[in-house]
């Protein structure tokens, strides 16, 4: 395991679970990390999701092992244009939370390990809705 | 045989050690002091840093939260006595029992760090702290997660 096939995926999960299956968002209205700024910047969709994996401590499990466990938090910040209310992006916040529920994820030599997702309006910022999707998650190095 | 007399007879008062301690809640106040101070390290060390006044404004209350500010003008850094302040913060978690422990930040753009605007991507320490707490708790055996 190493973290390139981690957040390969984890991304994986949301591509084929998500965005392939939705009706409300695609391809082209999804940012991930250090990917697909200038595409919204310039407000072209009604909705989009920045999707961001976000990796914290890693640990050795077991003494006398090099089994190191990683937690991290995948964060699907969804945005949908302000003043249209929230059925819009919180259909689309229910199928992201069913994508990842409890689930157990295994893509490219890494088996992911999601907790249950949280959900929270941020709120208006500008032109834009947010709320976001907080998915715990974690990993162990075999 | 011996040995074996001996090692038995270590663990016997091993374990009885441990219970009494368990009753005595020290076990658990220990935890929770460990855990307070496990998550403002962890919170602090996940928040960026510009000038230093969001990491700076981390602190520990209980029973309450407080309103008060640490840095006044965002270009001041922790002074020699108050990181030892919040440790005696922390460390009065065995004397509150059971009392809600709060461990925030007021800044007041904490929260768009912390979550995320259309133009700047989210850092989520919070939840990252809180996950490095999970498994901390995980690993003392408190509780299964």
């Amino acid at each position: 395991m190493t973290f390139v096939t981690v957040h390969n995926a984890i991304r994986n999960r949301f591509s084929a679970n998500v965005v392939a299956s939705s009706s409300a968002i695609g391809t082209d209205d999804v940012v991930y990390d250090n990917i697909g700024f200038e595409a919204h910047d310039a407000g072209d969709s009604a909705l989009w999701v920045r999707f961001q994996i976000l990796t914290g401590e890693s640990e050795v499990r077991e003494l006398g092992s090099s089994v190191a466990r990683t937690t991290g938090i995948a964060l699907a910040s969804v945005f949908s244009l302000a003043g249209r209310g929230d059925n819009l992006s919180l259909g689309l916040v229910d199928e992201i939370v069913s994508a990842f529920k409890s689930t157990t994820h295994t893509y490219g030599g890494a088996t992911i390990v999601f907790r249950t997702p949280s959900v929270q309006h941020i709120g208006r910022d500008g032109s834009w809705w947010q709320t976001n999707v907080s998915i715990p998650f974690y990993t162990d190095d075999a | 045989m011996a040995l074996l007399k001996s090692n038995v007879a270590e663990f016997n008062t091993k374990i009885l050690a441990w219970g009494k301690m368990h009753k005595s809640g020290i076990t658990m106040n220990t935890i929770v002091r460990k855990l307070l101070l496990d998550g403002l390290v962890s919170v602090t060390n996940y928040t960026p840093v510009d000038t230093g006044y969001l990491r700076y404004n981390w602190t520990v209350t209980i029973g309450r939260p407080t309103s008060e500010k640490f840095g006044t003008e965002g270009l001041k850094t922790l002074t020699y006595s108050e990181p030892q302040n919040l440790q005696a913060e922390a460390s009065k978690a065995p004397k509150a029992g059971f009392n809600v422990h709060y461990i925030q930040n007021n800044a007041n753009y904490a929260e768009p760090v912390n979550n995320g605007t259309p133009r700047m991507e989210a850092r989520q320490m919070v939840e990252l702290a809180m996950g490095d707490l999970i498994m901390s708790v995980n690993e003392t055996g408190v509780m299964a997660v």
